[in-house]
Order: C-alpha cells, then structure tokens, then sequence
C-alpha cells in the first residue's frame, strides 16, 4: 500500500510517497510505518517546479543541507568542500542567500537545476528533513550524522614550499624597494617662513621688492583717524621706505599683470589713502549696523571695483562715498590689465572708516586663540570667579525661580570683564545678579579679544547657589 | 562500599538533560576559545531581542532544572566571562557540563522566540533586496541597536577584535546571530548548533 507523508513549514513543503507494513505494530501509533521509499517531492516556495528524486536525492539532500548548515553556523569550512559526485549540492551566495544546485541523471546528459535560496528557505528545508527523520514512522533506517567537522580536513595541506613563495617574495620585494631607496638623496626639509602676514614678513618682503623699482608710494602722513582695525606696528616696524620721495610712479610692465599686488609697504600706503579718502565723506548717517565691502584698489589708489559683504551694505550703497570714487577702466585702458589690492572696508554707524588688506582681514590670526583651555589654568582662575561674584551677591532669597546661565569672560588675572545672559530667566532676572556691577554686558555675544581670556558657565540658582563649569569642559591637554 | 556511597552522594548529579549533547573531549582547558565566544554571542543576542533576557535565562535554567550548574546569577556571569572578548574577562575554563546547560537555554528561549526571529530574518532579507536602510522596519533596527549597544558595553574596546567591529560590522555580527538563533529553534538545530561549536577542534 501506498503511504504518503507530508512535513508543512511556512515556506517548503517535503512531500514523500512510499510502501510500508499494512498493519500497524505499534498501538500507540495510528500511521502506519513507511519503509521503501518512492518518491521525493520538495516544493520550495517561488521556486516551480518541485525538486523531486528518489531515495539517493534525499540521502544526498539530507547529507549536504545538514553538512552546509553546520559550516554556517560555525564557519569553518573543510578545505575541500561538498562531494562532487553528490546529487545534491549547496554554496553561499552572500550573507542571506544560499544556492541549492541538484543534479538530475547521470552522464552527459545530465541537467542541473540551481535555487537560490534565502536563509529562512534553507532553515524551512533543514527542518522539514530534520522533522521527518525524527518521525519514527517513516523511513526509520534513515538517520543523520551529525558531528563536528575533524582538525584534520580543517587544516590547510599547502605543501611548504608553496606557502614559502608568498614570504619570500615579499622579502625580496622589500629588499628590491629598499635598495632602490638607499640610492634617493634624503630630502630636505624646509620650514616654510611667512605663512601670515607679521610684521617680520613684511620686512622681508620689502626686501625681496627693492631689487624691483618702486611700483607706486605716495607719501601720505599717518591718517589721525586710523581704524582701529589697522595694524599701526607695520607701518612702524617696517623699515621699507615709506616717505620716498619718488614721483607717481606709472605701472611698470613687470608688475601690470593681473597678479595681486603684495608688496607690503604699498597695501599700507594705499590702504592709508583709501581710508583717508573714505573717512572724508562718512558720518554714519541712518545706518543702524555695519556696511562692510570688499573694495578693489589699482596701484595709483583708484577705486576700480567693490562688492557689498552684507546686505545691509548692498541696501545702504548709495549712502557710502564708494559710487562715487569709482573709475571704471576706459575701454583703451583695459587692454593693458592692472594689478588691483583688495581691502576689507567697514562703514561703522558711529562714522568711522576701517580699511584692512582683505587677505590679512579674511585670514584669522595666526597666533593661537588666546582663550585659556588649559584645566591646570582654568582651576586657578575658577577660586578668583567665585569670590568675586559671592562677595556681590548677598545670596539672599532669590526672587527668580529657575537657574539664571550666563557665559563669562574672565581674564588672565581673574577679573570679570564680560558677560552675556544665556537663557531667558538669565535675561529676565540679570540685574538680580552682582554681574551688571562688576562687567560689561553683551546681549549678542561676547566679542573676540586678543587677550588672554577664559570663559566659564556661571548659573545662579534659585537655591542660592553659584556653580561655576569651564565653557568648554575640563580638557586636559 | 561505604566510601563509594559517600562519592556518589557528594558529586553532584548530572542533569540528564546534558545527555542530548554529544561529549567532546576537551581536556583542562575547557571549551574551545571560538565556542566560548559563540555561546556569549548567542545569549547577547537573545538578551538583544527579549527586553527581559538576562532575566529569562536564570529563570529557563530553573525551569530546565539546571540549578546545579547555573546557580545564580554570578555563576552564570562567571561562564558568560570566559569569552576573550569581555571587559572583564575570567581567565577560567568553561567547562563541557556548563556549555551545554548554556546551548540548552539559549536554544529554549529561541524557540519562545522563533516567530519573532523568523519575522526580523524575512524584514532583513525584503530590506536589503530593495536596497532600503535596515532603520525602515522598526523591530529590526530596535534589534540592531540594543546587540550594539550591549555589545559595545560588555566587550573589551582595547581588544584589537572588538575595536574593529563598527556599527555595519555589528549589525553584521547581529544578524549572524539571529541565523544561528533561527536554527537553534529546529528539532536537530540544539544539536547542530552544538557540534558547530567544535567544528575543527576535534581529531
């Protein structure tokens, strides 16, 4: 009699029909015991049509999946995988997938089918055989082996002198290379000198411009209302000669192409006479904030270009003294093109002019940030914050009700001279605070100092506490 | 006689559970160092899907009555530690009878969890054919970031092999694990998970 068992999992489906004993020994059994089997009928969901075999396909199916699943649980792999004569054999594809390929017949005619499977496929696969080779009532002659793969088939048989090829190539590659390298000469390392503009830079660079005739000077006295932007020690220090007495120079061929003028005793005569001619027609009327432009300059001090750098400058345009100082370059004269120097100009609302070299302005300083981040340095400055806001601040009853933060500068001797509110109660109950007293208060954002400075959290709790935290953290560098 | 009975009354009683797995020779040194770390993965990855897991572990090895392996929670910390990967790592053997107490829990509690893992299993697969990022399906990235985070807590980060696992390499290593787990809930898959843990360390 014919006995079919089916083994269901969400995605295959082992179907077997086969010839068993009519009469069921067992009583605790109803199914009756299947013991030839005739057909195999694995059905894989998406994957039409069903694999089938008879009992060699399932032996080498159950063989092969228990033996791959066990490689992808541990990893290991023997160095000579799958039996080539199997019927059945199972490779991975990528981390999720696993190909199935199953030979049908023998000899060249002989036509393989291959699955790609995704790990929950193989797993309902594994289980389904797993689930009938439990089941006692079919086929139970049928068993898995299941045991740990042997050191043996673990261990590479590379023969020795193939895995010495590898290092001694690699020996006398580095060997070739540093030979090879033994013959360069070492090369020199050379500081590189006069990154930013310091006042010993431009000397040096007046010096390299004396072997060239001056270009263009002028000799304008200091101008009294120098911004307070310039840098007064380069027109100092800088033993270039700033008053010579040479006539209007014209532009000289050499320096008529369009590379930027550099010459540092010349950006500082020009720039001096262009804030000259600024300051004469600026008053700071009806402007609320800074006109900051970038202002292009020719060698003889004419205005030949400006582009506004804040939108305040672009609306407020008409009412700097720029439209007016400005010569375009006639058609004929364009021909032969000029070096021109950049300035960074600010129109302030109080009536002031500032002029800077523009690369100087755009470029940050280059020594060191003078803000104190040290926690060695911060930990001596903190005892010198606290006395001085505890001794103003009689701690009595807060009338506030949440903490007040507030961000304070601090120099290098401990001296409160900024400040800023930080959140809202902070900006409400300020004047609660002994801050108002001792420094000055800067709603937006404390402005950059050159001096040495620390900042620090400052909350006054509704406690009447002080707790007082580095801006920036402890850093222990 | 009388000192065989004293013997047999002091050595404690192997759970008859253990029987279900096949004995390795191992020697003094215990488990290998690979089973070691696979058994720790393997209950990370648990404590990774069941909020409670820690906790479900002590309770399955009461309710498997393998009390007189895993006592408490420190010895079952203890055990878990003999992975070289820990923070704290015990330089002791794990022992055959503890690694299968271990295997037996870990692979009971997957099977509580088999429609959850076989869920986050088919969203991996359905994410990565549509190439969308695994923190599309809720679960899973819920998954991904606890294995992580209990990962990056209880390893060794001056160890050269925890340190090189970024957080791809770990959902990697996440999903690896859930493989494994989904295994371990079929009928052979204890058993098979078992003998892959000394695959290549036996003659």
């Amino acid at each position: 009699m014919t006995i079919q068992r089916q083994y269901n999992l969400p995605s295959c489906t082992l179907t077997l029909e086969g010839l068993g004993e009519t009469k069921v020994t067992n009583p605790a059994e109803t199914r009756p015991l299947m013991l030839v089997l005739l057909n195999v009928y694995c059905k894989i969901v998406g994957q039409d049509p069903p694999l089938t075999g008879g009992r060699e396909f399932l032996e080498s199916l159950i063989t092969e999946v228990s033996q791959y699943t066990q490689r992808l649980l541990s990893g290991v792999n023997p160095h000579h995988t799958g039996n080539q004569s199997s019927l059945v054999q199972l490779q991975p594809v990528d981390g999720a997938h696993h190909r199935l390929k199953v030979r049908n017949g023998e000899g060249p005619e002989a036509r393989e089918r291959s699955l790609d499977l995704t790990t929950v496929q193989l797993f309902d696969l594994v289980e389904a055989l797993d689930q009938m080779l439990a089941d006692r009532q079919t086929l139970p002659n049928l068993s898995l082996s299941l045991q740990p793969l042997s050191r043996r088939h673990v261990r590479t048989s590379e023969p020795l002198v193939k895995q010495a090829i590898p290092a001694a190539l690699g020996f006398s590659g580095l060997a070739a290379a540093s030979l090879l390298l033994a013959l360069l000469p070492a090369p020199k390392v050379q500081q590189p000198r006069c990154l930013f503009p310091t006042p010993e830079c431009r000397a040096e660079g007046a010096k390299e411009e004396e072997n060239q005739p001056p270009t263009a000077t002028t000799s304008p006295s200091p101008s009294p209302g120098a911004s307070p932007t310039s840098t007064p020690e380069a027109t100092n220090s800088s033993p270039a000669p700033l008053n010579s007495p040479s006539p209007e120079a014209t532009t000289t061929p050499a320096n008529s192409t369009a590379s930027p003028s550099s010459s540092a005793t010349q950006v500082e005569t020009l720039r001096q006479q262009l804030q000259q001619e600024l300051a004469k027609s600026w008053k700071g009327q009806n402007v609320s904030e800074d006109l900051i432009y970038r202002v292009s300059v020719s060698e003889q001090g004419v205005v030949r270009g400006y582009k506004e750098v804040n939108d305040k400058a672009l609306t407020n345009m008409q009412l700097t003294p720029l439209p007016s100082l400005l010569k375009v370059p006639q058609p004929g004269e364009a021909a032969n093109p000029e070096a021109l120097v950049d300035f960074k100009v600010v129109f302030t609302p109080t009536g002031l002019v500032e002029v800077a070299p523009w690369q100087q302005a755009m470029v940050p300083p280059p020594n060191e940030n003078p803000e104190i981040t040290n926690s060695d340095q911060l930990e001596k400055l903190l005892p010198k914050l606290r006395s001085q806001l505890r001794d103003n601040w009689p701690n009595k009853d807060p009338k506030f009700v949440k903490p007040l933060e507030f961000q304070v500068r601090v120099t290098a001797d401990g001296t409160i001279d900024a400040y800023r509110p930080y959140n809202q109660p902070a900006f409400d109950y300020e004047s609660e605070t002994p801050l108002p007293k001792i420094a000055q208060k800067f709603k937006g954002g404390i402005p950059p100092t050159q001096q040495a400075h620390a900042l620090f959290r400052v909350v006054f709790t509704e406690r009447g506490t002080i707790e007082l935290t580095p801006w920036r953290g402890w850093r222990n560098e | 006689m009388s000192v065989t009975q004293l013997n047999s009354v002091s050595a404690k009683p192997t759970p008859y559970l253990l029987e279900s797995l096949a004995d390795f020779p191992v020697g003094e040194t215990g488990c290998p160092r690979r089973a070691r770390m696979q058994i720790d993965l393997m209950l990370l990855a648990i404590e990774a899907l069941d909020l409670s897991g820690s906790e479900a572990i002590l309770a399955m090895a009461r309710e498997l009555e393998l009390q007189s392996i895993i006592p408490n929670r420190v010895a079952l910390w203890r055990m878990r530690s003999s992975n070289p990967l820990r923070r704290y790592s015990q330089r002791r053997a794990l022992t055959l009878p503890e690694a299968k107490a271990l295997v037996i829990i870990g692979a009971n509690l997957a099977r509580r969890l088999t429609v959850l893992i076989r869920q986050l299993l088919l969203a991996y697969q359905q994410l990565t054919e549509k190439q969308l990022s695994l923190d599309h399906h809720f679960r899973l990235s819920d998954y991904l970031e606890r294995f992580r985070v209990h990962f990056r807590a209880r390893m060794n980060p001056r160890r050269s092999a925890v340190a090189a696992y970024t957080d791809e390499k770990l959902n990697q290593l996440a999903m690896e694990q859930l493989t494994q787990l989904l295994f371990c809930t079929g009928t052979y898959g204890m058993q098979r998970f078992w003998n892959s843990l000394f695959d290549g360390e036996v003659a």
